[in-house]
């Protein structure tokens, strides 16, 4: 019976707990909804509250060297939460005297300490929440207020309300700035700032905000959802150094000439990294030129002269012609089907060889030859063709939006004309390529054939964590064959040493390149205006840069590329040569093998030679797994074979060829008395290999 | 159809257990859709949550039906096999279980989750209430406590591994079965003492729990003195001194008042050759004081961060980083308290509707009632809720089968922990344990793992009159 009373007041026991926890289940909402109400209903009320987006930092953009092109600045809006919870009258009457006093002395200069205190005493009294101390604070001001008395009690007691904004910053404020663009909110975002936002973004963190006011919200401090995530950086191709001096160049001639606008790009050849990309407007601001417009982009305009090297590489890859081949120019001047063609001057000469024509930029020579091949029959598709293989009709895909789209009319096109056609796009007109697209040809002949992809970024980086790499990407492995391109070589280098870039040939070093002079709306009459170009790659022999110079419609001394913009493209040779360590002639010179010949009758000990020989990347056929061995010319030419070098125990052994460690280790080990004469390696023993050991002397002669 | 045998066993069935089960359910179902309301929801679409429960109420009321017209014999003959299968259940949901948050803990059955420690938590009430009704075991007798223990710890260390440790924790709740069945309360007391020493080294500081358990052995000692009522006077005074003494941060001092006190008397019985008191007063004390001081070390090694985060939410809030672990605790706070007396009137709960507590409509179910129900909507559902573990308590109190009134206990265990669980930590009073609220939580598992519970409960108690 006892037992069944235990358990049952075991039941109660249960029981009771239930009873227990009810209790404090229902104190606690209790204590919840009805004595805290008013707390949580303020806080919960979400007529009042809200999520608000964080911007996070925009990621910075960096220069190849390191520089920084774009950045976002923080700066922040400080306010005071006057009636926060923690902020009892206590803690704000103990403190308001200092604070004010701080105020008036580093934020409200013109105000008294007294004006100050009245104005948060009275502030605090009509229940403000969000009391202005400073707008548009910077980082220092902020930390400096962060410590001010009060204040520095803490987010919740010292009641400072903190929003961050941000503003982007060009440190090289006009350099490059199209290229690095604009992030905008109403308007198109261009340029880097364009292409890479997604990277550049981050992401948007959330905050739930209160409204306390009209319109005026503060941030729930204790309720902050997400966290923006910081942008990536980036980090550009463009050399800071190489866009100074290609845009000061510019500027000169631009200023000089008169003109409307310029560009200049500049590539590296072996990678087709963009070192510089200068695009200067003039506009209505007189004299001022500015970034406006990427032109070397978007611009697809007629090239003119410089997309002769085209024909003429067309022409030789087909086989038609060499160099040497001669044309008759007839004094410059040619009717094609109705239309004359015309060279830029009067020539007294009627025949000339090809190389010539292209040196002195003949129209009538290049298109004559032109027409005379491609003009036959079907021929006229080899010559696209052959377009098509440099890879002219395609756009680069170089990272900024809006490139221009090249236009090369195919034989069925309603304006194809049987006549004309050819022969005028033979030098460069009835047909469109961008400026970028034409560098990239003449940087593809001087990567010998290898067409690389222009880009502009190299690495997308979070702090120093590399997020992305962007490699160098082949367009074409080979535009070309071999002896056509170092025939196009030769034309360039031509035009520099005798043709239309003379004036601008350089003692100190050579350099190749092809000049254009283009007349722009040639169908209006009467009106003269151009376009100078110059584009090329330097130094000739070992090309490091590619390099094209743009001068549109120059008003004043002189309008032809030779002159206008040859003279750019130099100066920019001149100080990237005479600046960049890289191309100092001590560093430039051709690479050649340090090694004539192949390492023969090198004598040592197995595992460091063979170790030598792996590194160095040698090949050598291995015939012994003896400890001592000898290298020695295969049969077979040009071979290596490593051989055994006996070493008896008991006899005297050669130790000619070897280096003098390895000889005295040997030597001596046999108990050998050494001595040694001269520096090097050993060339001569003074006991004559095969001699009976006695603990005898031997004199080794090193050299 | 077979009417007649429905008709039969509806005479018997406990009206009023039926009827709170189905206004939690039906008020579940009505939460549900206000968590997750958005304005443009479609009741009975499977692709929205709402549209999900109400397939699975559908499925629960069917399941219900079956368990009241088949045979109660089937579940006390097929217990054993039940378990088994469910275990099996959460072996193979290591494996094959689909990964949500880092945990195993679903299977994905035709864009239907099924939770395999939902339906364990009912086979496991089953096996441990069948097996403590066999002939054999008598909760005396030290193996069949251990085989009781130990076929529900096997379900909790598999679910553990999921890792799903608040549903883990679940199955302490038998040790309430075991309590009633006669479990020696002095386990219950050590386990409590343990706890409230663990919490208090936690919130407080070791030292502080130190001088607190001196005084709990001065209090024990003095009971075997003379004039008991002013030793107990006396110690009381102690008592608050002691606590004045750790709020001014005076531990030390007191401490060695307290100690000497405490050696005093213990030298004092020792003198009267109380061996035995003294030398468990001593070894307690030495005990509890060695786990007041590891408990920074267990916590900090053998606790994993988001579970530390949970505790610190819990005990140092003040502490926390509002954006942090906190946040789940004040939104739910801020919902509640937002409600008011009346609530702020159904599908009318704005933080509720825009999504602001996370783990709404399953975990956090709860604040959605206080949101928009208000004071008067929570004391309703704690009502409820006390109301219907009272009843299940009641009701095993009637039966006169062993296997019944351990079921029931079992089942009233379960549910008092679910609900005890998750109303406090959604008003802050606990830690944050990821289980649901029975019968509301948004879940299909859930909702039928209770239904069977519930079910087999009813219909063993419309067998109690059976010999």
């Amino acid at each position: 019976m006892s037992k069944k009373k235990e358990l049952l007041r075991r039941a109660y026991v249960v029981l009771a707990m239930l009873v227990l926890v009810a209790i404090l289940l229902v104190g606690s909402t209790v204590r919840i909804s009805v004595i805290e109400r008013s707390t949580w209903t303020a806080k919960g009320d979400s007529t009042k509250l809200e999520f608000v987006d964080i911007e996070p930092d925009r990621g910075n953009i960096y220069s190849h060297d390191g520089r920084l092109l774009a950045t976002s600045v923080p700066f922040f809006d400080l306010h005071m939460d006057l009636n926060s919870e923690p902020m009892t009258d206590r803690i704000f009457v103990a403190h308001v005297d200092s604070l004010s006093i701080y105020l008036s002395q580093y934020v409200f200069k013109n105000e008294s300490a007294g004006n100050v205190r009245r104005r948060l005493v009275r502030s605090r009294k009509a229940g403000n929440r969000y009391f202005l101390i400073k707008k548009d604070a910077t980082y220092n001001e902020l930390t400096q207020v962060k410590n001010f008395p009060l204040i520095r009690l803490g987010k919740y007691k010292g009641g400072l309300i903190v929003e961050r904004k941000s503003r982007r910053l060009k440190p090289f404020k006009s350099l490059a700035s199209r290229t690095i663009g604009l992030d905008r909110e109403n308007a198109q975002s261009v340029g880097l700032e364009d292409t890479f936002d997604a990277f550049l973004r981050g992401a948007v963190g959330k905050r739930l905000m209160q409204r306390v006011g009209n319109g005026v919200w503060i941030p729930v401090h204790d309720l902050s959802e997400i966290q923006p995530e910081r942008g990536q950086d980036i980090v550009t191709n463009l050399d800071m150094r190489m866009q100074d001096i290609c845009q000061t160049a510019l500027q000169e001639a631009l200023i000089r000439h008169d003109a409307d606008f310029g560009l200049v790009v500049m590539m590296e050849v072996e990678t087709g990294a963009i070192r510089a990309m200068v695009n200067l407007d003039g506009g209505t601001s007189g004299g001022q030129y500015r970034e406006r417009y990427n032109h070397a982009v978007a611009d697809a305009t007629e090239p003119g002269s410089t997309f002769k090297l085209a024909s003429m590489m067309a022409l030789l890859e087909d086989g038609f012609v060499d160099i040497t081949d001669s044309v008759d120019i007839n004094h410059g001047r040619a009717k094609f089907g109705r239309r004359v063609m015309q060279d830029a001057h009067w020539r007294k000469e009627t025949t000339v060889s090809l190389q010539r024509a292209f040196e002195i930029s003949s129209n009538v020579g290049i298109a004559k030859v032109v027409d005379d091949y491609y003009g036959v029959g079907d021929n006229a598709g080899k010559f696209l063709k052959q377009l098509k293989r440099f890879g002219l009709h395609e756009k680069t895909g170089i990272e900024i939006r809006g490139e221009g789209a090249p236009e090369i009319k195919d034989t069925d096109h309603p304006k194809w004309n049987r006549h004309m056609t050819l022969p005028w796009m033979a030098h460069g007109y009835e047909l469109e390529v961008t400026p970028l697209q034409t560098l990239a040809f003449y940087n593809a002949v001087a990567n010998d054939g290898k067409k690389m992809k222009p880009f502009l970024v190299s690495t997308i980086k979070l702090g120093t964590k590399v997020i992305k790499e962007f490699n160098p990407q082949e367009l074409r492995s080979k535009i070309a064959s071999r002896s056509t391109i170092a025939k196009a070589k030769e034309l360039l280098e031509g035009v520099v040493e005798n043709g239309t870039g003379r004036n601008i040939k350089s003692s100190h070093y050579t350099f190749a390149g092809k000049s254009g002079t283009t007349k722009l709306e040639y169908w209006v009459k009467g009106q003269n205006k151009y376009q100078a170009s110059f584009v090329g790659y330097f130094p000739a022999e070992n090309p490091k840069y590619s390099c094209i110079v743009m001068v549109t419609n120059p008003k004043k001394d002189g309008y032809y590329g030779g002159t206008v913009a040859g003279p750019v493209f130099k100066e920019i040779a001149d100080r990237c040569m005479g600046t960049d360590v890289s191309l100092m002639a001590f560093n430039n010179n051709p690479k050649t093998d340090i090694l004539e010949t192949l390492p023969y009758f090198e004598v040592g000990y197995a595992p460091d030679l063979l170790k030598v020989l792996r590194e160095v990347d040698l090949e050598f056929v291995q015939k012994t797994t003896n400890d001592w061995v000898v290298t020695l010319p295969a049969e077979e030419e040009g071979g290596l074979v490593v051989k055994n070098r006996n070493i008896d125990p008991d006899l005297v052994p050669n130790v000619v060829g070897m280096g003098l460690r390895d000889a005295i280790f040997i030597l001596e080990n046999m108990g050998l008395k050494v001595k040694i004469n001269g520096s090097g390696k050993v060339k001569d023993q003074s006991l004559a290999p095969g001699t009976k050991l006695k603990n005898q002397k031997i004199l080794l002669y090193l050299g | 159809m077979a009417l007649g045998r429905v008709a039969a066993t509806q005479k018997s069935i406990d009206w009023i257990t039926f009827s709170l089960y189905l206004s939690l359910v039906f008020i579940g179902w009505l939460m549900i859709f206000a968590a997750e309301y958005t304005g443009e929801e479609d009741w009975f679409s499977l692709s929205t949550s709402i549209g999900k429960q109400t397939l699975w109420l559908g499925m629960a009321f069917i399941v219900l039906l079956i368990v009241l017209n088949i045979d109660w014999k089937f579940w006390r003959n097929f217990s054993f096999i039940l378990y088994a299968v469910s275990l099996l259940l959460l072996v193979t949901v290591l494996f094959l279980g689909l990964e949500v948050n880092g945990a195993r803990s679903w299977f994905n059955l035709f864009g239907f989750t099924l939770q395999p420690a939902e339906i364990a938590k009912f086979t496991t009430a089953l096996a441990v209430s069948s097996y403590l009704s066999g002939p054999t075991s008598k909760l005396r007798n030290l193996k069949s406590i251990l085989v009781a223990i130990g076929l529900f710890v096997a379900p909790m260390i598999l679910i553990v591994l999921q890792p799903d440790p608040g549903s883990a924790l679940v199955f302490l709740s038998f040790f309430i079965l075991l309590y009633r069945e006669g479990l020696s309360p002095l386990l219950y007391v050590l386990a409590i003492v343990t706890m409230a020493v663990f919490i208090l080294s936690l919130s407080i500081s070791p030292l502080s729990v130190v001088v607190l358990l001196s005084t709990a052995a001065i209090l024990i000692v003095v009971q075997n003195l003379n004039f008991r009522l002013y030793w107990n006077l006396s110690v009381l005074v102690l008592v608050i001194a002691s606590i004045i003494c750790i709020d001014q941060g005076f531990e030390k001092e007191i401490l060695f008042v307290n100690g000497l006190v405490l050696l005093f008397l213990l030298f004092f019985q020792a003198m009267k050759a109380k061996f035995r008191l003294v030398g468990m007063t001593s070894i307690a004390l030495l005990v509890f004081a060695a786990i007041a001081y590891g408990t920074n070390y267990t916590f900090i090694n053998v606790l994993e961060p988001h579970h530390q985060d949970r505790i610190n939410v819990w005990l140092h809030p003040d502490k926390c980083d509002p954006h942090g672990p906190l946040y789940n605790v004040l939104l739910s706070k801020m919902a509640i308290g937002s409600g008011g007396l009346t609530g702020k009137g159904y599908l009318d709960g704005t933080l509720t509707k825009l999504n602001y507590v996370p783990e709404q409509s399953t975990d956090f179910i709860f604040c959605t009632v206080g949101e928009e129900q208000g004071f008067i909507g929570s004391i309703m559902i704690i009502g409820l809720f006390v109301f219907l573990i009272f009843r299940i308590v009641t009701i095993a109190e009637r039966q006169r089968l062993n296997l019944f009134r351990h079921y029931a206990y079992a089942v009233a265990g379960i549910l008092f922990f679910h609900f005890t669980i998750n109303i406090g930590m959604t008003m802050g009073l606990l830690p944050i344990i990821g289980i649901p609220l029975p019968f509301i939580s948004y879940g299909g598992s859930a909702l039928l793992g209770f239904t069977l519970m519930i079910g087999v409960l009813l219909k063993f108690d419309s067998q109690r009159y059976l010999n």
